[in-house]
């Protein structure tokens, strides 16, 4: 049951269900990737997108309809759940209800028939990191929110698997605990360094936490990048869409310069430059994260003068609409102190106008 | 972005081995098959092959021979205005009573006791209360209402009173638990929009009962015309209150005409059929598809602040019309502690000599094991075969899933009497009548589709992924039930063998059918002794039906302990059956 690996390999998976009329529904398609060990993968994408299918097809709960998942040399697809010796955190904690919170740290090694001794040390040891020796006795009931999880994340770490599974374990917590959580996952990943596949649709805990995100969308893979090549360089507008790309404009090429890389975009009386993504044609689509825009003017990139339409104040920041020429509205963060109505210059780096070609936009 | 909406609606299994499938549930549905449909089938071969003459040779003597088709009307005529008293009564003090009530243990137990005890007992308290000489009688002489002594049993009068006694209790859960079942935050909504309190009923609570309605008028009407022991103890068997069920029995038993009785229990399942298809037709028409949609979506739990007591004159009918059924009760056991009741109020002399002589008149030691052992025996079989089928059904998601569960359903709503016959019929042609499996099988035909609607609540609250969990840490499925099913079921379980306990004890009509001087239940040789009357002392044999009615009442009261009644009403909120399964688990035969 001990399968300490250099990397787990997913070759092909494909999961198809079929809904109750029968029609298959593929929501996973194709997923191949390789986590090496000690790793931290991310599968981001929204809900529906196949990520929690894939982490149950790897830990055995589900079964792939095609393609194999490999552990070095040995095929584990068919292995049912309870002889992968993988260590999983749940959504919804899974906590069992009827066992204190020590029966259920313990639960893992108690079916692996660990001596009663030794998994008393070793659950006090569990609970310890994560910061609940005081709630040893007590029924998940008992417990809040973010207490159930580290429970839940003890029982995972506790059996010392060789991979961690976590189904969008911070989904359920609020946002404090969430930020604590996720501190705490971090630090457990850092001193365990036990390789771990996160499921999540937060693109925040994503670039956060992980070495590496898979994004998906309808059961295909999007793109696999370490954190700020997802975030700086989306590999698609979908992606671009996902990681927070709210400007999303739609302009014809008027004259590309491929020596550098650079493209003038033209769209009614707004004129653009951008770096193009891909190989285009004539009609393309720009994506302009709210951050890369700012307030003011700058010789160096497009300057383009424009109303304040709206202003958003969160604190620090403000999330502001910008009506520029031909009443295209953009959506800019910014520090600035500004007031609805004002006439204003906002400015956008040549680099930072991504370019892609128009088909993938539906 | 459809993807994750299409997802929830199709309602995909999360994991591949959620369920055992088919294999699982194997068992229940052959008890189904053999047990209830093919007898059914059955029944219609053997009345299309009778032992002369044409195939249709039996439907044309059941409509030449006035002796037979009278009854078809005379049951229409008891039925069909029971029922509607019995809806029309209910409904108001269901409306009325749709609050928690103080007394809601007490209320529940008062309405559950004479469900569970079944017609038989009823009927022979009313035999007393409503005689000549009992206490209704006397009543109506003080009050100078009537001049003499009042003749309502053996009478049509009786039957139709014991059919709605016996069939309110079931017919009031129901609709209360259809009425309970609105989100309350409807009703406030409608409230601060400015409906009044008829506008809301009108416009938020009629609508989402209106198929609750339909139900209890069904049931208690296929219930009604079934009615077998209260019209042979109250009525006149042979004259005016000679029902279709009878006419049946008579057949198969006392002239041994198979072919004749499978004839009469079709024309029955058939004139069942007809009305409810009659009354589901016209419910349709004139049904609006906002009310469809109200009774359709998902209910939310109960809601204590929309609440209201019921009011005086609710409460005073309630109490008068349980007190019916207290009191026809308390007349069997009053009679049983008098030495002689002779057309007064009480007793002038009490004794405790009729239990023993019952004891040894009756011959209830053998007895008592029998039915020790049926009961026993059912209980555990159906509880092998419900439970993992139960689980199957909770944790999947198929197409077929609402008409297998409402498939399971219908050995439940339907009369044991409706295929009670035709299953004797086919015992008797394998050689299990009147011997102990015969009785312990056409017993477990209910007690199968009762644990699994008893415990599908309890199965569905339990996350999936809990036994994702235990599986991921290294449980075999074996030890996946043992660490985490079976104590998270164990007092659903408990429950549901209750339930089984309970209605195996009172099921009448099919042990009647099945079984024999050797495996009959106790419930079987109360009925013999109220029939058998002249050869014994009335009040030893209302001493044998207070034995019985102790051992409903403790198994009742053990059951309502286990669950307390709010507690199962939250349990099974979610399923749009829900509503129906609470108060089927508690009933057995029903109305009679």
């Amino acid at each position: 049951m001990n399968f300490d690996f250099e990397e787990l390999r997913l070759c092909g998976v494909t999961r198809q269900f079929r809904d109750r009329f029968g029609a298959a529904f593929t929501a996973l398609a194709n997923l191949s990737l390789v986590v090496q060990r000690g790793e931290f993968v991310a599968l981001l994408g929204p809900s529906g997108c196949g990520k929690s299918t894939a982490l149950n097809c790897i830990g055995g709960l589900l079964q792939p309809t095609e393609g194999s998942i490999w552990l070095d040399d040995t095929r584990i697809d068919r292995v049912p759940p309870e002889r992968r010796g993988f260590g999983m955190v749940f959504q919804n904690f899974a906590l069992f209800p009827h066992m204190t919170v020590r029966r259920n740290v313990g639960f893992g090694l108690s079916m692996r028939g660990v001596s009663r001794g030794e998994i008393d040390r070793r659950v006090r040891a569990a609970l310890a990191a994560v910061h609940m020796e005081a709630h040893t006795d007590k029924l998940p009931r008992q417990l809040s929110g973010g207490q159930q999880q580290r429970v839940a994340i003890a029982r995972a770490i506790v059996i010392e698997p060789p991979l961690i599974l976590m189904d969008e374990p911070l989904s359920n917590l609020d946002v404090e605990l969430r930020m604590e959580t996720r501190s705490e996952i971090r630090r457990i990943h850092r001193e365990l360094g036990r390789s771990t596949i996160y499921v999540t649709h937060d693109q925040e805990e994503a670039l956060a936490l992980a070495d590496r995100v898979v994004i998906l969308r309808e059961g295909r893979v999007l793109q696999v990048a370490p954190p700020y090549e997802v975030h700086r360089q989306p590999a698609s507008i979908a992606v671009a869409r996902f990681m927070g790309y709210r400007n999303i404009l739609r302009f014809e090429t008027v004259n590309s310069s491929p020596a550098k890389g650079l493209l003038t975009l033209h769209s009614g009386d707004l004129t653009l430059t951008g770096t193009a993504q891909e190989p285009t044609g004539t009609l393309v689509v720009a994506a302009i994260h709210p951050d890369d825009i700012t307030v003011g003017r700058d010789k160096t990139a497009n300057d383009i003068p424009g109303q304040i339409a709206s202003v958003e104040y969160s604190g620090y920041e403000s999330s502001i609409e910008v009506v520029v020429a031909g009443g295209v509205r953009l959506r800019v963060r910014t520090r600035a102190f500004v007031a609805p109505g004002e006439r204003v210059h906002v400015c956008i780096p040549p680099s930072r106008v991504l370019v892609f070609d128009h088909r993938e936009e539906p | 972005m459809d993807a994750p909406a299409r997802v929830r609606q199709t309602g995909f299994q999360a994991t591949d081995w959620g369920g055992r499938g088919v294999l699982w549930l194997t068992p229940a549905l052959a008890v189904l098959a053999f047990l209830f449909i093919f007898p059914f089938l059955y029944g219609f071969i053997v009345s299309v092959t009778p032992a002369t003459g044409v195939w249709w040779g039996n439907y044309r003597e059941f409509v030449s021979n006035v002796e037979l088709w009278r009854t078809l009307p005379t049951t229409l005529e008891l039925a069909l205005p029971a029922s509607v008293v019995i809806v029309g009564i209910a409904f108001p003090l269901a409306y009325a009573f749709r609050g928690q009530s103080r007394y809601e243990t007490q209320l529940v137990l008062a309405l559950v006791v004479p469900i569970a005890a079944g017609p038989v007992v009823v009927a022979d308290g009313l035999l007393t209360f409503l005689g000549p000489r009992g206490w209704v009688s006397l009543g109506l002489r003080a009050l100078h209402l009537a001049s003499g002594p009042i003749y309502w049993t053996h009478h049509y009068v009786g039957v139709v009173i014991a059919v709605i006694a016996s069939g309110f209790p079931l017919v009031f859960l129901v609709l209360r638990a259809y009425l309970r079942s609105i989100d309350g935050a409807l009703l406030r909504a409608a409230a601060t929009l400015g409906a009044g309190r008829w506008q809301r009923f009108r416009h938020v609570s009629w609508p989402a009962c209106r198929r609750g309605l339909i139900v209890a008028f069904n049931l208690s009407f296929v219930h009604a015309f079934s009615t077998f022991p209260a019209a042979v103890i109250l009525g006149a068997p042979t004259g005016p209150t000679r029902l279709i069920s009878r006419a049946a029995y008579e057949a198969a038993y006392e002239r041994s005409d198979y072919s004749m009785a499978g004839c009469i229990a079709t024309i029955m399942a058939l004139a069942q059929v007809l009305v409810v298809a009659l009354v589901l037709g016209v419910s349709r028409l004139t049904s609006s598809a906002q009310g469809r949609a109200l009774s359709d979506s998902p209910v939310a739990v109960h809601d204590p602040t929309s609440e209201r007591r019921p009011g005086l004159l609710a409460s005073t009918v309630m109490v008068v019309g349980l007190g019916q059924i207290a009191f026809a009760l308390g007349a069997v056991a009053v009679n049983s502690f008098a030495n002689d009741w002779h057309g007064s109020w009480l007793p002038h002399t009490w004794t405790l000599a009729w239990y023993p002589t019952a004891w040894t008149d009756f011959q209830l030691a053998p007895v008592f094991r029998v039915t020790g052992e049926v009961v026993g025996t059912v209980t555990m079989i159906s509880t092998a075969i419900g439970v993992p089928a139960a689980y199957v059904l909770a944790r999947n998601r198929w197409r077929i899933k609402r008409a297998a569960v409402g498939l399971a359903l219908l050995p439940l709503a339907l009369p044991p009497m409706t295929y009670g016959i035709p299953l004797a019929t086919l015992m008797y042609r394998v050689g299990l009548t009147g011997t102990f499996w015969g009785v312990v099988l056409a017993n477990v035909v209910p007690a199968v589709p009762l644990v699994i609607l008893v415990l599908i609540p309890f199965i569905e609250p339990i996350d999936p992924s809990i036994e994702a969990a235990a599986r991921m840490f290294g449980a075999s499925p074996g030890q996946v039930l043992r660490t985490i099913l079976a104590p998270l079921l164990a007092s659903g379980i408990a429950v549901a063998a209750v339930l089984v306990a309970v209605r195996t004890l009172g099921n009448f009509e099919l042990t009647y059918l099945v079984a024999g001087s050797e495996s009959q239940t106790l419930v079987v040789a109360v009925y013999g002794a109220i029939t058998a009357t002249g050869l014994r002392a009335p009040q030893s044999v209302d001493a044998v039906a207070m034995i019985y009615v102790l051992m409903i009442v403790t198994l009742v009261i053990f059951a309502v302990r286990l669950v307390p009644p709010e507690g199962f009403a939250a349990s099974v909120r979610r399923r749009p059956y829900g509503a129906v399964v609470r108060e089927t688990t508690f009933t057995n035969q029903g109305l009679k």
